[in-house]
């Protein structure tokens, strides 16, 4: 099994303020998502 | 030049178990995954599930969404065969649903550890694959251990409140950036990735983002 490599050891925090409107990927909208605890 | 991927999760989500195997898969052919870090952060599906409220996750999705049982099974049926194209074993059929508020804090613990990978992946397998009830005590104890999490540290949080506020603080931030479902990644800070993409759409944005980078 491929291992995903080692995170930071300590959580950083995200400052929402600091972050630009995210450019949503080509295609993303279309993948299954788990939403309002439904998962079908 | 690094790449940073923030991921939203729950650990009760079939989604996200896929999406997470097919990051893996993403990462494990891409050219400079050395420079790739992945931090998972607290999503609840469903943060109103009363803490200690137990029901299988089929009779759960049935009342939901108004639908059959026998329609509940067949909805799952997909998405266990699903899973098992990535090699992931699920159980759906005796998954229990519970409120994972409990289980997050652990993994902020984990993280803290530099073990939220592993957590995420422990309890996601607990409750998906193997069926346990990821809001039991000594279940999430136990999970923590597994990967390393020192058993003194685990039973504090698991019978206290700790890390009440980082759990809170990344759902915060998932609403903030719009994030409805899950499994959701971010990478940069700059692109978002909704759902459980093929290898190759990762990829492809891994490359994309390391060439801007």
């Amino acid at each position: 099994m491929p291992e995903i490599p080692a995170e930071q050891p300590v959580d950083e925090e995200i400052t929402v303020e600091e972050l630009p409107q995210l450019i949503t990927l080509e295609g993303s909208e279309d993948a299954p998502v788990c939403e309002n605890g439904v998962c079908l | 030049m690094s790449i940073r991927i923030d991921v939203w999760s729950d650990v009760v989500c079939p989604w996200c178990y896929i999406g997470k195997r097919r990051l893996e898969t993403a990462l494990d052919r891409f050219e400079h995954a050395d420079e790739v870090t992945v931090t998972w952060h607290s999503f609840q599906l469903d943060p109103t599930i009363p803490a200690g409220h137990r029901e299988p996750v089929q009779e759960m999705l049935a009342k939901k969404i108004g639908a059959p049982a026998s329609q509940v099974r067949a909805m799952t049926h997909q998405v266990t065969q699903l899973a098992e194209a990535e090699g992931l074993s699920y159980d759906l059929g005796n998954a229990i649903s519970v409120n994972t508020r409990d289980a997050h804090r652990v993994a902020h613990l984990a993280g803290q550890h530099g073990l939220g990978t592993e957590m995420h992946e422990a309890l996601l397998k607990a409750h998906l694959s193997d069926a346990a009830v990821v809001d039991d005590p000594d279940t999430l104890i136990r999970l923590a251990t597994e990967v390393g999490v020192p058993a003194d540290e685990a039973g504090d949080v698991v019978r206290g409140t700790k890390y009440s506020a980082e759990v809170d603080a990344d759902i915060s931030t998932a609403r903030k950036i719009g994030v409805s479902g899950v499994p959701f990644f971010m990478l940069n800070e700059k692109y978002g990735i909704s759902g459980a993409q093929p290898a190759e759409s990762f990829l492809g944005a891994l490359r994309k983002v390391h060439a801007e980078s």
